[in-house]
């Protein structure tokens, strides 16, 4: 077990306790709970944004994608990244001064319509779904790995499982939107800077970023990879098999100590060195050349849909509507901008770090966590950052880099909970069922659709474990957060965009592009997890379900559906779009607000923020 | 100014009064200012925007249309596209997004910002009112 982990991992606990504490009484109104009173200033906001969108996956995973592909790994920090500037430049500032608490809201208040609130609701539970499973199933394995200790009576990852979720509830339903944007903040300073922290010990170990990517990339990527006996031994039509390449960059004593004595059994897995090839020409893969994970097109499709679903993310959408301005929402978004920049940087450098440090590390002995290597090689990249803490500054930095990944869970989940609990409470519980329910009893309900959402969580993640599919397969939880972006970037943005700056959308033109985005996106999601499991029927080759994502299609099907049938349905443009316009690019409301806020007499004259 | 600290009769006093002023106060946008500053931020986001994107398709573009592109050393194993995927690309995006963000708020504070005060003189203490000279 490691104490260091485990003591870490309660402080942060504990510190996330504490802030929610301290921020209980104010989370008594919707505007509160929900929103913090939208008054949030811009550089804590954009420090709970980054918070609350780095998960696991971005702490860990960007790292471990650098380790394992060079930089076809860099691209996914820089499109995660680069995914703010649309959200700046089309969403931020007008959705901020419409002034709703949530996607659907916006959608049914512009169109005045209920319709396109349900379909939004639904894209929004997909989306908040398929983050939410690889956080719970992140939580349990690096519990799992990291502190290797089960609490009453259960195993270390259904402790993790259920530690994150209880935690979660407790936070979140305790502290709201105040609280968990204290606990955002706090817990992003904590990850970025145990990552700093671990890229410093590399410099400090001799690691040069230059002088590591030239040796790294001398020669062909090699990597370790699972395989079955049975496929390792059949040879391709030219003879050669699986096991003829690995044999040529491995070496003897390896092969014959932990590869050859599995080799009499067909159904035995076994890890073994293999030359990646390129996607992108014939040939080998390099590690600083493009080409390892990609093709063109799968490239194309990756930043596209990073570069665009960000802003329909419905946990990050709903922290710009706590910023009190529209200009405040933008210069909250720069400072994101900014600091995301710098936290993939890091991670960029900790993953080639971990490349070139990690054989001599091994070599050297004392590994205290339980990973696999194969030559040197991690077998699985996302151990890279716990590996280098631990190799370079022992347990205590190998307990910092615990906290940054709880940290990282933490605050992604919090914020995922409260959009989907916002979107239950407040979107059908305050709209459809009780319109007329008295203040507590919506913050009540908002609170049991957080406490709901988090055994939904649970389960997901306990659920895990008990799937022989998704235990054959764990790439499809791996590419869950990408579906994510995918259906967000084609069911919610096209809408979403389109009607912020085009008066002439009408609701069948909205609902429309959500259909066909969302549906297409999701059909070829489908096709593309049957490719995964190697399911996928032959007349279905031809679809565009590659490694990447279906948005380089379903993105501009949605886009071309908002724009015709609008066109087509010109007469229909809702009667109030002068008043919605009022509200999306005017500026008298907030600078009422402000004014208000600066007298200090808001409160005292019945103000409610918008 | 704020009225929160102030204690006593008199303080409530004063609170009541900048309460009545603020009141018969109201900022307010005319739709033909509205609709002049929502096309000024549309063709600015669009033109960002524009840029953005094709900066973004330039890269995967770049790593099959130019092998230099990807193969040549700069220094030690940085190739350009490694520089521009580490640095250049988000610098561009840092540039870009506070670019904008000063635009789109100067075209905010230009062409809005006017308030009706029911008659009433406007003071509100150390503030001028907006659009006086």
């Amino acid at each position: 077990m490691q104490t260091t982990a485990l003591l870490t991992t309660l402080l942060v606990l504990a510190s996330a306790l504490v802030v929610s504490w301290a921020a209980r009484r104010r989370a008594s109104t919707r505007v509160e709970f929900y929103l913090a009173g939208r008054t949030v200033s811009a550089f804590l906001n954009a420090s709970a944004v980054c918070g609350d969108y780095f998960s696991a996956a971005s702490f860990l995973g960007v790292a471990g994608a650098v380790y394992a592909s060079g930089l076809d790994g860099v691209w996914y920090g820089v499109g995660f990244a680069g995914g703010f500037v649309p959200l700046l430049l089309f969403t931020a500032s007008p959705l901020r001064r419409f002034g709703e608490y949530t996607l659907p809201d916006y959608f049914a208040a512009r169109f005045e319509s209920n319709a396109v609130r349900l379909v939004a609701v639904a894209l929004v539970q997909v989306i908040v779904l398929f983050y939410l499973a690889p956080q719970m199933v992140g939580a349990g394995t690096v519990w799992e790995l990291l502190v290797g200790q089960g609490l009453l009576g259960m195993s270390p990852y259904a402790t993790g499982v259920v530690v994150t979720a209880a935690s979660m509830v407790v936070f979140s339903a305790l502290g709201g939107m105040r609280g968990m944007t204290w606990n955002q903040a706090l817990q992003f300073w904590i990850m970025t800077s145990a990552m700093a922290v671990v890229v410093a010990f590399a410099f400090a170990a001799g690691f040069s970023y230059t002088r590591a990517l030239r040796d790294l990339s001398s020669g062909p990527l090699v990597n370790p990879e699972r395989w079955r006996v049975a496929e390792l031994l059949r040879p391709d039509p030219t003879g050669v098999t699986a096991a003829d390449r690995a044999r040529a960059v491995m070496s003897e004593a390896y092969w014959e100590r932990h590869v050859a004595p599995h080799l009499d059994d067909p159904a035995a897995d076994v890890v073994v060195l293999m030359p990646q090839r390129s996607r992108l020409q014939p040939g080998p893969a390099v590690y600083n050349q493009p080409g390892h994970l990609y093709t063109a097109v799968d490239h194309a499709s990756l930043l596209l849909t990073l570069v665009l679903g960000t802003a329909g993310l419905p946990h990050v959408v709903m922290r710009f509507y706590t910023n009190p301005t529209g200009p405040l929402a933008r210069r909250s978004t720069v400072y994101v901008v900014l600091l995301t920049s710098v936290f993939y940087w890091l991670a960029t450098a900790a993953g080639i770090a971990g490349r070139a440090l990690t054989p001599r590390a091994a070599e050297s002995g004392g590994v205290a966590l339980p990973v696999q290597m194969v030559e040197g090689l991690l077998a699985h990249p996302d151990q890279v950052l716990p590996f280098l803490a631990q190799t370079l500054g022992g347990g205590l930095l190998l307990g910092y880099v615990v906290a940054g990944a709880f940290a990282a869970m933490f605050s992604t989940i919090g914020g995922l909970l409260l959009a989907s609990a916002a979107s239950w409470g407040h979107d059908v519980f305050e709209q459809f069922l009780r319109p007329d329910a008295p203040e507590r009893l919506r913050v009540l309900v908002a609170k049991l659709a957080l406490v709901v959402m988090a055994l939904v969580a649970m389960a997901i993640g306990l659920a895990f474990p008990r799937v022989e599919f998704l235990r054959a397969f764990p790439a499809v939880i791996a590419l869950m957060v990408s579906w994510a972006f995918a259906i967000s970037a084609s069911g919610l943005v096209p809408a979403l965009i389109v009607s912020l700056w085009w008066r002439g959308t009408t609701l069948r033109g909205a609902l429309a592009g959500m259909v066909a985005g969302g549906g297409t996106c999701l059909v070829l999601l489908g096709a593309n997890l049957l490719r995964v499991v190697e399911a996928l029927p032959h007349w279905l080759a031809g679809l565009p379900v590659g490694p990447a994502l279906p948005t380089l299609v379903s993105a501009p099907i949605a886009f071309l559906c908002v724009f015709l049938v609008s066109w087509w349905d010109r007469r229909n443009v809702p009667v109030h779009v002068d008043e919605v316009w009022m509200r999306l690019h005017g500026t008298a409301r907030e600078r009422q607000e402000r004014l208000l806020q600066r007298a200090g007499v808001g409160s005292e004259l019945g103000w409610e923020p918008l | 100014m704020a009225t929160s600290s102030s204690q006593g009769p008199e303080g409530r006093r004063d609170r009541d009064a900048l309460a009545a002023v603020l009141w018969n106060y109201a900022e307010f946008d005319t739709p033909e200012e509205v609709d002049a500053v929502f096309r000024a931020q549309r063709r600015l986001s669009v033109g960002h925007g524009l840029l953005f994107f094709v900066v973004t398709a330039l890269l995967p573009v770049l790593h099959v249309a130019w092998p230099a592109w990807t193969t040549t050393a700069l220094w030690g194993g940085l190739t350009p596209a490694f520089v521009a995927a580490t640095v250049l690309y988000p610098l561009f995006c840092i540039v870009l997004a506070a670019s904008y963000t000063m635009r789109a708020n100067r075209l905010d504070e230009d062409l809005l910002g006017r308030a009706r005060t029911s008659g009433r003189a406007w003071e509100l203490p150390g503030e001028p009112a907006p659009g006086d000279p």
